[in-house]
């Protein structure tokens, strides 16, 4: 009786475990997603309404000349630029209950008032889960050493 | 006692938002004692502080690379604790609940090169609180000009 409540115990453990991989395997996939929506769809095609709605209101971002800018002031610059193309790769994703961190290779071209500019390095990304929704809140970009 | 509903009503709300803000600023006080036990403990090579503060599964980009704790650990278990000495200039910090995301700037002076080069640096952090405390899950660091 005892071996029967031990293995039933163990299986509850192993079942939780498993369970538990694969919800963090979900977000991690859900999140690589956001990352392409937000990063390379939103971004290079200045959709400004999807930017709104996954920047959380506290959004900061540093940006690679490390200067600091919050949402309006990156939704303003954005609307400013000719043009942006965005590429990410070798994305890492760290989840950690209702926070998850995002990293990854970015390669962007701007075009501002005709003149372009080339950058590439690592991004560094926090994602808050707000009552099941996934936002932005922090993100760091960071030249390639 | 309609009134008397409403009355209650406003100082339990009130009550809650009062002990909100003094739980944000409690969290906001730890960590930046948290932030300064980093720097402390980084300048003494005190890998055991850093190893509790730091989570296992730590993404850290240092000087544009990506490190694991394990990486960082070892190297500041070698370096002299001379090598980089760092100084926190300002620093912010924002609750989100169990999550708190930190910026400000730091000033480092490297003695590895003969000129002692001062490079600033802003910063990004995030922590969460975890079962054994607040825990740093990301770090990473742009050059500044100011």
């Amino acid at each position: 009786m005892r071996g029967v409540a031990l293995i039933t115990l163990m299986l509850c453990v192993l079942g939780h475990a498993h369970s538990q991989d694969a919800n963090e395997r979900d977000i991690e996939s859900k999140l690589m997603a956001l990352e392409r929506l937000v990063r390379v769809q939103a971004l290079s095609s200045k959709d400004l309404s999807t930017l709104n709605r996954f920047l959380s209101d506290e959004f900061v971002l540093v940006n690679i000349d490390g200067v600091q800018k919050n949402k309006a002031e990156l939704l303003a610059y954005m609307e400013n630029l000719d043009s942006l193309r965005y590429s990410v790769e070798e994305m890492i994703v760290r989840v950690h209950g209702d926070t998850t961190i995002v990293t990854g290779l970015f390669r962007s071209t701007t075009v501002q008032k005709g003149k372009p500019s080339m950058r590439q390095g690592r991004f560094l990304d926090t994602w808050l889960n707000r009552d099941g929704r996934w936002l932005l809140v922090a993100s760091v970009s960071i030249p390639a050493s | 006692m309609k009134l008397f509903y409403v009355i209650m009503a406003v100082v339990a709300i009130t009550l809650a938002a009062t002990a909100q803000q003094e739980s944000d600023q409690g969290t906001a006080a730890a960590i930046r004692a948290l932030e300064k036990e980093w720097t402390i403990g980084q300048g003494r090579n005190d890998n055991r502080t850093l190893n509790l503060i730091f989570d296992n599964r730590l993404i850290y980009i240092e000087y544009g690379r990506l490190v694991s704790k394990g990486e960082y650990l070892a190297r500041i278990k070698t370096e002299p604790t001379t090598a980089n000495l760092v100084t926190i200039e300002n620093i912010g910090v924002r609750t989100f609940g169990k999550t708190a995301v930190v910026l400000g700037t730091y000033v480092e002076q490297s003695a590895k090169r003969k000129s002692s080069r001062m490079q600033r640096w802003r910063f990004v952090d995030t922590w969460v609180y975890k079962q054994n405390g607040w825990v740093l899950v990301a770090a990473g660091a742009t050059p500044a000009s100011r």
